[in-house]
């Protein structure tokens, strides 16, 4: 076991490496000179031009400018925003709540409806529950998450009335974003659930606890559940870069104030450094997110490891 | 040889009154045309692209045209799916859109299928160094969520159609090394290609000519689905104007120009969004027929 954590930490390390040589190149590999980026539209003298070269240290060999990009890292230099000079560091750190609420929101979601609509239909195997929920989760992996959202809006908010459309603060403003989020990934579990408890439900444990004696309700929930929330776990470790991904576009259209929203304004604003920190930042969060579900994979699965 | 062993095969058939044996991809098919979920989104799917096809002879209306008198008309007899602020028939842009939509997903995939099956083909065929090099990097791709990645990709290309294809067939593309690489894995090995090796064939011959035929089915599979996620992923890069960019009728695109008026134009994002979901659905049920037709041991 511990070797394995061992050797999956391990594997984070060049992974952040390379995430972080990925997003020091962006802003080299972008066609022109980075100066002239910064400036924008406009008008610049060239001692001006050549001085914010050396400012920004773009005189300098690439090696020791990446060198001194990866230093700033655990201090947290991040750079500044082109538009605004404001630290990149500190324009992620007050988006970071909204995000982490809107994810866990959406997990939640996801987690609840995707299991529940699984088991009902895998249950309910042939009725036209089954072919119901089903129907439901194949219209929900077929559905652009930004559409749903839009949709959502129009019913719930400007129609009826119930939620507010836009905006970060308070439950009221989580629901329907999260549940746009949560729906897709909910699709994707509620498919993957209904055949694996099918599965399950043909082992011979199954048949073994039945013929015990024990009631059908004790049987789903000690024998059938329990195998079936593993992948439930694996779906949604997996699935979580579905969320991360949704999140980007969901906050987007929610006009949440979160690092993905952040991210899609500084790429069209072409605000660089600020696109290079919430990149980094995603891929960190993803990285050790994926490290949190693989050991934990470990823990309820001991064969596992040894693949 | 060859023909002699079928030949025998046939009559034997013949004699116990079975039908005559058919070949891998013969199967695939039946078991394809059986499945009837494969068969409405086959169906589907064929209606969507002849609409795409033949969409100037659908409508009178032309997808740029402006006009402001008609600006914002709820569906109607004149205009089926209503008209956007400019007055351009909504029917028609997306008719016209779907051009646009069933192509970049075409294309992105196309760009996948260059890109990781030429590497996947590498690490599987060579192994060793070249195997565990090019995997360590597809690993570090997969680590990223595949909008990040095509996101960082036209952050450095500029936003456009192109550029939103490239990022989506680039993000893709590390799922199709990795089906490639297990299929060439398990071809490997095969006597086959042990023989075409003892008669002298080059690794370029043996790769091109005994290997890649076996992961034609892999890749069918892959691309099928894989047109799916990349209309949605291209169709969110157009939402968040990163993508096709105006006044282009484009799927993504004309979801985004209808979230201003969402308020009093709900045709302007219900229509579009429909238009998506059925494409994706089609393909996915297609998708799911052919995984169960051409490997039955993925079947759900």
């Amino acid at each position: 076991m511990l070797q394995f954590v061992v050797r999956r930490l391990l594997f984070v390390l060049p992974t952040m490496v390379a995430a972080s040589i990925l997003v020091f190149l962006m802003l080299h590999l972008v066609p022109g000179d980075p100066a002239i980026i910064f400036f924008g539209d406009q008008p610049v003298t060239p001692e001006r031009l050549e001085m914010v070269r050396h400012q920004m240290g773009l005189d300098r060999p690439l090696v020791i400018q990446y060198l001194d990009f990866v230093r700033g890292i655990p201090r947290g230099d991040l750079g500044r925003s082109i538009h605004n000079r404001t630290p990149v560091f500190e324009e992620l750190r007050t988006r970071v709540a909204s995000s982490a609420t809107l994810a866990l929101a959406a997990f939640a979601v996801a987690g609840v409806l995707g299991l529940g609509l699984g088991l009902l239909s895998a249950l309910r195997r042939g009725t036209w529950i089954d072919a119901g929920a089903m129907l439901v989760a194949l219209a929900g992996v077929s559905m652009p998450i930004f559409w749903l959202a839009a949709m959502l809006i129009f019913v719930f908010s400007l129609r009826l009335g119930w939620f507010p459309a836009t905006g970060f603060g308070g439950w009221n403003r989580l629901v329907l974003p999260a549940v746009a989020l949560g729906f897709v990934t909910a699709a994707t579990l509620a498919r993957l659930v209904r055949s694996s408890v099918l599965e399950v439900l043909l082992q011979p444990f199954v048949t073994t606890a039945r013929a015990k004696g024990l009631r059908e309700a004790v049987v789903i929930r000690r024998h059938v559940l329990k195998n079936a929330f593993i992948a439930v776990v694996t779906v949604l470790g997996l699935q979580f870069g579905t969320l991360l991904s949704g999140a980007v576009i969901t906050e987007t259209v929610f006009a949440r104030p979160g690092v993905g929203k952040l991210l899609v304004d500084a790429i069209s604003n072409k605000d660089f450094p600020i696109v290079q920190g919430a990149v980094l930042f995603i891929a960190l969060i993803y990285t050790v997110i994926n490290l949190v579900v693989d050991l934990s994979y470990a823990y309820l699965d001991p064969r596992i490891r040894f693949d | 040889m060859r023909t002699s062993i079928r030949a025998s095969a046939s009559t034997e058939a013949q004699v116990l009154g079975r039908a005559a044996p058919r070949s891998p991809w013969g199967e695939a098919l039946l078991r394809l045309r059986r499945s009837k979920s494969a068969l409405l989104g086959g169906i589907i799917l064929a209606g969507l692209i002849a609409a795409a096809v033949a969409a100037p002879l659908l409508t009178p209306w032309d997808p740029l045209e402006m006009n402001a008198v008609d600006g914002l008309k709820a569906p109607s007899a004149r205009h089926w799916l209503g008209t956007d602020i400019l007055g351009r028939d909504l029917f028609t842009r997306i008719l016209f859109g779907s051009r646009i939509s069933l192509q970049t997903g075409l294309i992105s995939v196309a760009i996948a299928i260059l890109i990781g099956v030429p590497v996947g083909l590498s690490a599987g065929f060579y192994g060793g160094l070249t195997d565990r090099a090019l995997m360590r990097l597809v690993d570090l791709m997969l680590t990223f969520p595949g909008i990040l990645l095509a996101l960082v990709v036209i952050a450095i290309l500029g936003p456009n159609l192109l550029n939103a294809m490239l990022a989506v067939g680039i993000s893709a593309s590390p799922t199709f090394a990795r089906v490639v690489r297990a299929a060439v894995l398990s071809s490997r090995e095969q006597t086959y290609v042990e023989a075409a090796r003892a008669t002298g064939c080059t690794n370029a011959r043996i790769i091109l000519r005994h290997i890649l035929p076996n992961t034609v089915a892999p890749i069918i599979v892959l691309g099928t689905l894989g047109v799916a996620g990349a209309i949605i992923a291209a169709a969110a890069l157009s939402y968040l104007g990163l993508g096709t960019q105006p006044p282009t009728p484009e799927w993504g695109g004309l979801l985004s120009e209808g979230r201003n008026y969402l308020r009093v134009a709900w045709w302007m994002t219900t229509f579009p969004g429909l238009a998506i979901m059925t494409a994706v659905l089609s393909i996915n049920l297609l998708g799911d027929g052919l995984r169960d037709a051409l490997d039955p041991r993925l079947q759900s």
